[in-house]
């Protein structure tokens, strides 16, 4: 019961003590940003979440960063609309929108919504960058930090309430 | 390094699995429930399916024992079926829509009974309880009858005894004959009085004419006064037999006038023919109409319009449309198989329903619904509600060429009332509701039907015997109605032969009790009349011999006392009075 509540907290400090490669996290963190950017409610998110749960990519830092640009992705959502008007009236890729639009659970991509599309342009664009500069951070900063961190009494304990649920110690 | 965690995953998508397999399992409840619920939100009564299956992989949606209760009738169905199968476009539902592309309804049947109430335990919004818009038509139509019939029981009832003229000039006459009588007879009793005084004057003067020579001028004057009178007596006698002449005439007058009079009396006002026929089809075609415009009205509130309000979407952004919009509900074709009553007889139907949406303004071709016979009977319905424009135009046409009717009872059979035998009947109804505007008609037909009027309600025997002969003929009508005004305050108007038949026997059945009743107060008056004509006749004739045997007596005894003194210049002489005074009438 006590990890469960302590699970935020622990992940918090597993984006720097963890043991996950800076790859790992930079992925976690630039598909939690496009998590975090898209408007919710359609087959993107769902797939993006799979994708950050389902691979061995740092959840942690893409549950951070989904909460991150969820609020900043709202400032975003003009020139989002903006973006995906341009792209969605394009004629030459209009048949392109309708045979994706024809797919079946199609419509539920809401890949015809202008600023679903504009995010989601936003957060492509955005992702080598992002990606690149995590990694660079957490390359850095990780040894760093772990070594900072691990000097308190408080993060070893969870990190050792960490190694003790996964061997299934309820701490 | 494993790029995916596989030991997340898995337990994942068994879990997933596991809720797929429960969905599964679970969907046809579900949508058991969720039709249940539909149905009931919608039609405003109890929705009971008895089972319901589903198969993903075929698309296809079987029911069983469906039954909507009739939300104006609890312990009616509107419909039954015993079997549905919907044909699913599973495409279309991956895009949120549920489309039938084909189906089937079979078993069905319309207003049959239910066992257990059909109402909800949250009863909809109370019923319009005000006043049906036929009420005031049929009871204008109702008291037209009522007067009507009120005034030909009347007219039979009546005694004009009293006001005929005929009887008032014979009692005149007897009242004045014996009047004139008695003057006249009074002065010829008087005359005969002053005979014998003047006799008796002669007498004394014979005693001694020279003496009484001033006596017997005085008596010679009032010979000749009394001689006068006496010639008006007999002039007046002379008279009396014009004067009857003159009486009967006057009787004949009367007798005259009193048969226009009865005749006028005995006049009803004139048939109206539109009235008879709003009075005897009024009534049920007024129902019929307002029903019908129930349920239109109903369905108009339950059929989704272009002007119905979008919700709002939430989400953020703007959809861009790279296709027509489509509706989220649509059948694009139903069968229809069942069996319902028209009028006495069950018939085999068929039909289709097509293009009945959840968004009607998203289609090219408006809802129709059809429903056709197959047996013995020929019924055509058809339906069409377009929505597709921002004023609705909903239409509806019913043919039925020849079907049995039950027999039934037009009218009020308190008043005028028609029971009409079973019959072959013939029905066209065309209907259209443009936005709210009513125009169209109902045509009825029937034939080689029997009316016969309720002995009971009539009263009146002679009446209804004359109905009953003046109906006899009828054994064809036709009636229209037209249909005008608006949903909320709708027009009929009746146009049908049946009144003018009713009227046209009703008419002669009326003129011959009328006529007979005439007829009978005029013989009754004129033997009334004649009996007292003939013993003031008798009366009459009496007295004129008495009057005039009378008369001549004394004018005897003027004549010889005249004689006298005519001779001389007026002067009586010696000799002249002697011998007149030994005349044997003086002797007496």
């Amino acid at each position: 019961m006590t990890a469960l509540f302590m699970r935020p907290v622990r992940h918090l400090a597993q984006v720097f003590v963890a043991s996950d490669s800076p790859p790992q996290v930079a992925a976690g963190f630039t598909v939690g940003m496009m998590i975090g950017l898209l408007p919710k409610g359609n087959l993107v998110v769902l797939m993006l979440t799979v994708l950050l749960c389902g691979l061995r990519i740092n959840k942690p830092a893409g549950l951070m960063a989904a909460g991150l640009f969820s609020l900043v992705g709202l400032l975003f959502d003009g020139l989002a609309h903006q973006l995906g008007a341009l792209v969605l009236v394009w004629d030459a890729a209009r048949p392109f929108y309708v045979w994706l639009n024809d797919l079946p659970l199609g419509p539920w991509l809401a890949l015809n919504n202008t600023v679903v599309v504009g995010q989601l342009l936003i957060g492509l664009y955005l992702a080598y960058p992002i990606y690149w500069f995590v990694q660079q951070f957490v390359v850095i900063a990780q040894p760093r930090l772990t070594k900072w961190l691990m000097r308190y009494r408080i993060v070893r304990w969870l990190r050792g309430a960490e190694l003790g649920s996964h061997w299934g110690v309820d701490a | 390094m494993k790029i995916i965690r596989w030991t997340y995953l898995l337990p994942r998508l068994a879990i997933v699995l596991a809720l797929g397999l429960g969905f599964r399992w679970g969907l046809d409840p579900l949508l058991q429930w969720a039709l249940i619920s539909g149905g009931e939100s919608t039609v405003g009564a109890k929705v009971e399916v008895a089972s319901l299956e589903t198969s993903l992989r075929g698309g296809t949606l079987v029911v069983r024992g469906l039954a909507v209760a009739n939300p104006n009738a609890p312990l009616r169905n509107l419909l039954e079926a015993e079997y549905a199968e919907l044909k699913l476009d599973v495409d279309a539902l991956c895009h949120r829509r549920c489309v039938v592309q084909d189906g089937r309804l079979s078993g069905m049947r319309f207003n049959t009974q239910r066992s257990t109430c059909g109402l909800l335990e949250v009863a909809p919004e109370g019923a319009d309880e005000s006043p049906s818009f036929v009420d005031p038509w049929v009871e204008s139509a109702n008291q037209f009858v009522t007067a009507w019939l009120d005034q030909l029981d009347d007219r039979l009832r009546s005694d004009f005894t009293a006001e005929l003229k005929t009887l008032q000039i014979a009692k005149q006459l007897e009242q004045r004959w014996p009047e004139q009588y008695a003057e006249l007879d009074a002065r010829v009793k008087s005359l005969h009085s002053r005979s014998n005084q003047l006799e008796e004057g002669f007498r004394e003067v014979r005693k001694n004419p020279l003496r009484n020579l001033a006596a017997l001028q005085d008596l010679q004057a009032q010979l000749l006064t009394a001689q006068t009178e006496l010639k008006s007596l007999h002039a007046q006698v002379a008279e009396l037999p014009r004067q009857a002449e003159a009486d009967r005439q006057a009787v004949l007058a009367a007798r005259q006038q009193d048969e226009k009079f009865i005749r006028e009396q005995l006049r009803l006002t004139d048939f109206n023919e539109e009235g008879i026929s709003q009075t005897l089809l009024g009534q049920p075609a007024a129902e019929s109409v307002a029903t019908a415009l129930d349920w239109l009205a109903w369905a108009r509130n339950k059929i989704p319009s272009a002007k119905a309000k979008r919700h709002a979407q939430r989400s953020r952004g703007t959809r861009v449309l790279f296709s027509p919009t489509k509706p989220r509900f649509l059948v694009k074709q139903l069968q229809l198989e069942g069996t319902a009553q028209w009028g006495a007889q069950s018939i085999a139907l068929t039909g289709s329903l097509c293009n009945a949406s959840s968004e009607p303004q998203l289609l090219s071709e408006p809802t129709r619904f059809e429903l056709r016979s197959t047996g013995a009977g020929q019924l055509d319905i058809v339906v069409t509600l377009d929505r597709r424009t921002l004023e609705p135009h909903d239409h509806l046409r019913i043919a039925c060429p020849q079907f049995s009717l039950p027999g039934q009872t037009l009218g009020s059979p308190e008043k005028l009332a028609l029971a009409i035998s079973p019959s072959a009947a013939r029905l066209d109804v065309d209907l259209a509701l443009n936005d709210n505007q009513l125009s169209g008609h109902i045509t009825l037909g029937q034939s080689s039907l029997a009316l016969k009027p309720q002995q009971g309600a009539l009263g009146n025997k002679h009446i209804a015997a004359a109905f009953e002969h003046a109906l006899s003929g009828l054994v064809e009508w036709n009636a229209t109605v037209h249909i005008a005004g608006t949903l909320q305050e709708p027009q009929i108007n009746i146009e049908s032969d049946l009144g003018q038949q009713v009227a046209s026997g009703l008419r002669t059945a009326c003129k011959q009790l009328l006529r007979q009743r005439a007829d009978a107060l005029l013989a009754h008056t004129e033997q009334q009349v004649e009996a007292r004509l003939q013993s003031l006749h008798q009366i009459r004739a009496e007295a004129e011999q008495q009057l005039l045997a009378r008369m001549g007596e004394g004018e005897q005894i003027f004549g010889q006392l005249a004689a006298l003194s005519r001779s001389g210049n007026s002067r009586l002489t010696i000799p002249q009075l002697s011998r007149s005074l030994r005349s044997p009438t003086l002797r007496k």
